[in-house]
């Protein structure tokens, strides 16, 4: 579907104050909104990003990767590299060089040759928190308690929370119809707390331009982490496959949360409503009474064929209704991630 | 059982019930604007286009129709009533029309006459067959009447003969009379010709008898430009000469332009006068009496002739009649003192203004002394002699709007002590200053209101004596701050003090007319003292009698009761205007102004007024009525209907789209 492109409201401006990039490239130069000196009044506290009822339901558990990440420092997950660890990988034959501290003696005992333990390092995370702030986030339903690009939002708050808790390091990037804000994984304590303030002044508005900003993304990630993508993926269903697909080439573990409004999902409009797309500006004025079910029938294809180009390539996929409590939805979706681990 | 309603003009009202109707078939359905994440999933509808047209939520707007209906019903404030004949033997059958007509002197207007004669004419036509007719003629009373079955001919003719008399409406016993006529079986209906004028119908409080037709027609419907003299006065200002002052009043809503003519005797004036709307001139003329009484002022004639003229008195009003009250009618020498210096002083008039007659009266024949003509009396020295009956007679006329003058006698403290009990005077004595006096000592007055009555008279202090002559003796009062003082003496004591009694005034004088306690009544400032009081304690107009024509002459007293000389010859008729005098007493009789007023009652206003059904019948003086249960009014049920109907039609609003809304929600949400 074609649509309308918005007006300059956005700048450039680089997240870093300036500074080059770790890994050399060009500065990524992120769009804001122009008034950004502008406190908005609406926007959420940590506190409320972090809602305590949400926190302590996922508190006991970790963000865990499912394949084997790179970092610098001692964590959780398990490294690419190997050496020392605690936890044993396998057996290789010594070869002169080799520290003779990782000689098995028992097997020597045995066999009557020399076997170095390989362990398996245990380093900690990158975790990118990818979020979708087009002006389609900006929907609340009825029935919801607030709004798309709000429970996004607290969605990968809870996600920061929990990477910084375990030591990992967190980055964010946000776009519309483009990068609004960029924030490379940092691992020390201002990095999550700069993701926090980031995540406190969003605002959803602008046409979606999921390509160009998941490709920036993955341009942009170097070392293997986690990716988590938390967006309603409207209009992505064609290009979400390949776009994972480039991530889990790139040997990244990747989460998809999808944020829709219950009304998104069951049309429950009574009478005429005229209809006007949030990015686009098209006006479609309809008896919802009367095309509920074609409705629905496409709501749920669009929805199957998001979820198989996740499962397809063995990201995580988790359909999140806004009207649903978050707590209960990532505790019972840690619970399952670690199970499966 | 009969329903009606108090203002039926308001079931106009139930053409709104059109406008729901119309919306609900003509509005389309406006669809509510959402801003969705993505409508590509959505897809237009086909509606069907006789949805948006057909009636739907008949039962909900049948319900609203109903709270709508019911709201304009009760603004008509409906009633019930039911009626039971008692006894009703008038004549049966055949219908009844009882015509009356206003015969009050604003029916004099021009083309009025021929108006009501053409409207009785067509109301006659209208008879049905067998239907009898009936006539009363009225103005102040009842002036004839035709009874039932008096042929139309006649009627008519009776109708085309009466006159307009130059009095004041009253319908009251006119609508009395046909309510004696309308009584019995049929149609029954009494047919109003009058111009409907305010005052005319404001004593009619009696409702007709129940079931009849009420038909008011007015042959003036709208008002005459009518210019009246309302008011004449003249003033003698010298021998021979009069200063007339004349009042016209233009009573129409636009400039009105007349000319006024005033004749004294021989003597014509004319002058133009040109009057704003709905306002008033006054003209001033001097004209030579020549020795008659008798002026005229007349206005350029207009549509409405009756108060082009006024009759007035134009010579000098007779004297008005003064009570002097002393302690003893025939006492020793020296308490009647008083009364003699106040005679002499009263009675040395210039010989052009109006003069005072002083009637003498004991201090224990004053309770009995007839003082409804008086409007001043001097009580010199002989409040002290009051007993209850005599300060109650004091108060009352007082209290009616008399003024007395007080002065004090042999026993000063028991007038003031008097006064002040009876509540006319609220001061106390203080002493009685002089009367251990050393030889030689007086004083002097020193101190004239400059705003008082006495204010301009001695204005100048060098052109009076007022503050020349010596005082030996005078009461120090001490008074309240609800009397005026008028003169003071040397020393700050109050000598006239003034204080209102009721509509009147009472005047107290701490020292007596007597020389042994001043020199006052030697002095040439005694005159105007006297004079000035005397003056401002008589009202302006005093001593004419003005009557409308029609109003029966008064019976003219003196102060003892005495009806005057017999008069051998007929009283003087007032049925028409003039000015005649009865023994001393000028009486000038006119047309009465109250008709040349422009109000007129509200048709409906005057049809509730006469019909309505909140007012408790009169009792009739024959024949056998009709009883009426007192309306029942139906308006606050019908408001309760409304109210309800328009709670359970918000309570069905709310649960439909309450019911609505569920049903679009997924199950379980």
């Amino acid at each position: 579907m074609a649509r309308a492109t918005q007006g300059p409201r956005t700048r450039l401006y680089c997240g870093h104050g300036g500074r080059r990039r770790p890994h050399g490239r060009p500065a990524a130069c992120v769009r804001r909104a122009e008034n950004e000196s502008e406190l908005d009044m609406s926007s959420p506290t940590v506190a409320e990003l972090l809602s305590p009822e949400t926190l302590v339901r996922i508190d006991n558990y970790s963000l865990l990767a499912r394949v084997v990440v790179e970092g610098f420092l001692s964590g959780l997950h398990r490294s690419l590299y190997q050496g020392f660890g605690s936890e044993f990988f396998q057996y290789r034959n010594y070869v002169p060089g080799d520290d003779p501290k990782t000689i098995d003696w028992k097997v020597y005992g045995r066999r009557n040759r020399f076997y170095t333990k390989v362990f398996q390092e245990e380093t900690n995370l990158n975790c990118t928190l990818v979020l979708d702030c087009s002006a389609s986030m900006d929907y609340q339903g009825q029935r919801s308690v607030c709004g798309k690009l709000r429970y996004a939002a607290m969605a990968a708050a809870c996600l920061a929370y929990l990477a910084r808790r375990q030591g990992d390091s967190v980055g964010l990037c946000t776009y519309a119809d483009g990068i609004t804000s960029w924030l490379p994984p940092a691992r020390h304590h201002d990095g999550a707390q700069r993701v926090f303030t980031e995540l406190q002044r969003l605002k959803a508005g602008g046409i979606a331009d999921h390509g160009k900003a998941l490709n920036f993304v993955a341009e942009s990630l170097t070392r293997r982490g986690l990716v988590v993508l938390v967006s309603d993926f409207h209009e992505l269903e064609d290009g979400l496959e390949s776009f994972v697909r480039r991530l889990r080439f790139a040997h990244h573990d990747a989460i998809a949360f999808q944020v829709l409004d219950r009304d998104e999902l069951d049309l429950p409009f009574g009478r005429t409503v005229r209809f006007v797309d949030s990015e686009g500006g098209q006006e479609v004025t309809t008896a919802p009474d009367l095309i509920r079910n074609g409705y629905t029938q496409a709501m749920n294809a669009f929805l199957e064929q998001i979820r198989g180009a996740c499962l397809s390539h063995q990201v995580d996929y988790l359909l999140v209704p806004t009207s649903e409590n978050l707590g209960n939805l990532l505790a019972a979706y840690l619970h399952r991630r670690e199970a499966i681990r | 059982m009969k329903i009606g309603f108090e203002y039926p003009w308001f079931l106009a009202g139930l053409a709104f019930l059109a406008i729901p109707v119309l919306l609900h078939l003509m509005n389309r359905e406006m669809p509510r604007r959402l801003l969705f994440p993505s409508t590509r999933f959505l897809r237009r509808a086909e509606l069907p286009p006789e949805g948006r047209r057909r009636l739907r939520d008949l039962l909900l707007l049948l319900l609203r129709l109903a709270a709508l209906a019911a709201a304009v019903l009760a603004f008509s404030r409906p009633w019930l009533r039911r009626a039971a004949e008692t006894g009703a033997t008038g004549a049966a059958g055949s219908g009844l029309t009882v015509f009356l007509v206003d015969l009050s002197s604003s029916m004099a207007a021009r083309g009025v006459k021929e108006r009501v004669v053409e409207l009785a004419r067509a109301e006659l036509a209208r008879l049905g067959r067998g239907e009898r007719a009936a006539l009363v003629l009225s103005a102040d009373r009842v002036l004839g009447s035709m009874p039932p079955g008096t042929a139309p001919d006649r009627l008519l003719a009776a109708v085309d003969a009466a006159l307009p008399l130059p009095v004041a409406g009253n319908h009251a016993p006119g609508l009395r009379e046909a309510g004696r006529m309308l009584v019995g079986d049929g149609p029954r209906r009494l047919v109003v010709i009058s111009d409907l004028q305010t005052g005319d119908w404001q004593m009619c409080r009696e409702p007709l008898p129940p079931d009849v037709e009420l038909r008011l027609l007015n042959p003036a419907e709208k008002a005459p430009a009518n210019v009246a003299v309302t008011a004449a006065t003249a003033a003698p200002i010298a021998a021979d000469r009069s200063r007339v002052i004349v009042d016209v009043r233009n009573f129409a809503d636009v400039p009105q332009e007349r000319t006024v003519t005033v004749r004294v005797g021989t003597d014509t004036q004319t002058a133009p006068v040109s009057l704003p709307a709905l306002q008033v001139r006054r003209l001033s003329f001097a004209l030579r009496t020549g020795g008659s009484a008798r002026g005229e002022a007349e206005l350029s004639a207009d549509d409405y002739t009756a108060d082009d003229v006024l009759h007035f008195w134009a010579a000098s009003p007779p004297p008005v009649p003064v009570v002097a009250v002393v302690p003893e009618a025939d006492g020793p020498r020296g308490q009647d003192l008083q009364a003699f210096f106040l005679t002499r002083g009263l009675a040395s008039q210039p010989g052009v203004t109006a003069g005072f007659q002083v009637q003498t009266v004991a201090a224990d024949a004053f309770f009995v002394t007839d003082l409804s003509a008086v409007p001043l009396v001097f009580v010199l020295g002989a409040a002290e002699r009051f007993d209850v009956a005599a300060f109650e007679h004091l108060r009352e006329f007082c209290t009616g709007g008399g003024s007395a003058f007080c002065t004090p006698g042999a026993f000063p403290a028991q007038m003031v002590h008097g006064l002040r009990a009876n509540g006319l005077l609220d001061a106390r004595l203080e002493e009685v200053v002089g009367q251990n006096r050393r030889r030689g000592e007086s004083w002097t007055l020193g101190w004239v209101n400059p705003e008082g009555i006495l204010g301009e008279v001695f204005a100048k202090a060098e052109q009076t004596d007022l503050f020349l002559f010596p005082v030996r003796q005078y009461l120090r009062l001490s008074l309240t701050a609800s009397a005026a003082v008028h003169l003071k003496s040397a020393t700050g004591d109050p000598i006239l003090a003034e204080q209102g009694v009721g509509r009147g005034r009472v005047f107290v004088l701490a020292l007596p007319f007597d020389t042994q306690w001043s020199d006052l009544p030697l002095t040439a400032s005694f005159l105007p003292l006297v004079q000035e009081v005397a003056r401002s304690a008589v009202p302006a107009g005093y001593g004419i009698t003005r009557l409308d024509c029609g109003q029966a002459l008064p019976e003219f007293r003196d102060v003892l009761g005495r009806t005057g000389a017999a008069d051998p010859g007929p009283a003087p008729s007032t049925a028409t205007p003039g000015v005649f005098a009865v023994g001393n007493h000028p009486v000038e009789v006119n047309v009465t102004r109250r008709e040349s007023s422009p109000e007129r009652w509200n048709p409906y206003d005057l049809t509730r007024r006469l019909v309505t059904a909140g007012a408790a019948p009169a009792a009739r003086t024959a024949g056998p009525t009709a009883e009426m249960d007192p309306a029942k009014p139906l308006w606050p049920v019908v408001a309760l209907l409304a109210a309800v109907l328009l709670l359970v039609e918000m309570a069905w609003t709310l649960w439909t789209d309450r019911r609505e809304v569920r049903g679009r929600l997924p199950a379980g949400s």
